[in-house]
């Protein structure tokens, strides 16, 4: 038995894990863990008996909430008809950023807007409507795992592409992105961002290498995004969007 | 039978439903340790969860959802203590017993009290809280905070210097 018994979140973890738990050996033989899981676990009968059946609906009504106001951002449907032109930013790691710079044989990412029947390529910078429904399309040189993320005004971070999913979908040469994503209506800078990393990655941590401790303004996302703080071998290509209302 | 729309939609509330109740206990005994009571608490774990469910993959993948509702819910009852509102209860909300395991730690007390912690900022409170209260060693609670063990000492010992003058100790 160690001589240290664990913390209180490494109980948490054993709760979590239950019998494959590394910490099932020491807690069997510790009467003062086993008091302390005993302890844990009455609190966590008192929650599924008063604050879960109390909560829930609030927790769910919020959380819909939330993913109604992401899915203005990104609405998922089938796919559309094609696309017309194609205006390829590219940026590559390992290189200083050249972002929105031309094909250099990593990754290719191509917004389009929806005009009428149509689409057609944004260059970066250039100015689209604030409410205006937007396409991707990706060229990746290598098979990689891909994520779309987009960049507001605020600093925050949203998956666009995939949907679902923890490591990013896995994408080589020209992918057509199924869906198309609505902006919010609101105007100012936004930033379309595609990660494609070698292996599966948590959107999040690559948001969060990107974001650093940048102070969040509209210079920041105007500013070509910090390649050179994503893992090794990934590549990113980005388009800046100038919402007008 | 449901629509396209509607299914996934009942998906979702479902899979907040699962996540809740297997996170909430977490959420729950984390928020009556630092809060001290249970209607408190209870407010609480809702709010935090409101938080969390934001990031709804970020609580399904069990290896990194703890950390991140350490974190959150330590930042939320540290707020709600260090703000006292909520119907003016914050004024009644008590101190922090500390850890045993923190005894080696030169805190001249053996109760965090609110108004000495509400003195600092929030990284260096749930740096005090996690090291003397919960008495985690540095390297846990770096792990949890998402910082280096060289931030944990030093805001640490921030907050001891602080903590020490605020109390007239040595």
């Amino acid at each position: 038995m160690e001589a240290r018994c664990p913390s209180d979140p490494a109980l948490e973890r054993h709760l979590l894990a239950g019998a494959s738990s590394p910490l099932e050996g020491h807690v069997s033989a510790c009467a003062s863990c086993a008091a302390r899981l005993e302890a844990m676990n009455r609190l966590a009968e008192a929650f599924h008996r008063e604050v879960y059946p109390a909560t829930l609906a609030a927790v769910q009504a919020a959380a819909a909430a939330h993913r109604r106001e992401r899915l203005r951002w990104l609405v998922l449907g089938p796919a559309l008809a094609a696309a017309v032109a194609a205006a390829l930013t590219l940026t590559r790691l390992a290189a200083p950023p050249a972002e929105d710079a031309g094909a250099t044989g990593g990754l290719g990412l191509t917004v389009l807007v929806q005009e009428g029947a149509g689409a057609r390529a944004v260059r970066s910078g250039e100015a689209v409507d604030a409410a205006a429904a937007l396409r991707f399309r990706i060229h990746a040189a290598s098979a990689c795992r891909l994520w779309i993320l987009s960049l507001d005004a605020a600093g925050e971070f949203t998956r666009l592409y995939p949907g679902e999913g923890t490591g990013g979908a896995a994408v080589r040469g020209a992918v057509e992105i199924p869906g198309d994503a609505v902006l919010d209506g609101r105007a100012g800078p936004a930033r379309i961002v595609a990660v494609c990393t070698p292996g599966p990655a948590k959107w999040r941590a690559l948001a969060a290498q990107l974001k650093g401790t940048a102070a969040v303004s509209e210079d920041f996302v105007r500013a070509p995004p910090n390649a050179a703080a994503l893992p090794a071998g990934a590549t990113l290509a980005s388009v800046l969007l100038e919402r007008r209302s | 039978m449901f629509s396209r729309k509607e299914a996934v939609l009942t998906d979702h509330r479902d899979t907040v439903a699962e996540l809740y109740r297997l996170h909430g206990p977490a959420v729950y005994r984390r928020c009556l340790r630092l809060l001290g009571q249970a209607d408190l608490a209870r407010d609480a774990t809702q709010e935090v969860f409101v938080k969390l469910v934001r990031h709804l993959d970020g609580l399904a993948d069990r290896e990194t959802a703890l950390p991140w509702i350490y974190r959150v819910a330590t930042n939320h009852c540290l707020n709600l203590k260090r703000d006292g509102r909520r119907r003016g209860e914050g004024a009644a909300l008590p101190d922090l017993d500390l850890a045993d395991t923190a005894g080696a730690e030169p805190f001249p007390d053996r109760t965090l009290a609110r108004q000495v912690l509400a003195r600092f900022d929030a990284a260096t409170q749930a740096v005090a809280v996690g090291a003397l209260v919960d008495g985690l060693d540095h390297q846990e609670l770096a792990a949890l905070l998402g910082v280096s063990r060289r931030t944990v000492a030093r805001r640490l010992e921030h907050f001891l210097d602080g903590a020490r003058r605020l109390l007239g100790g040595t």
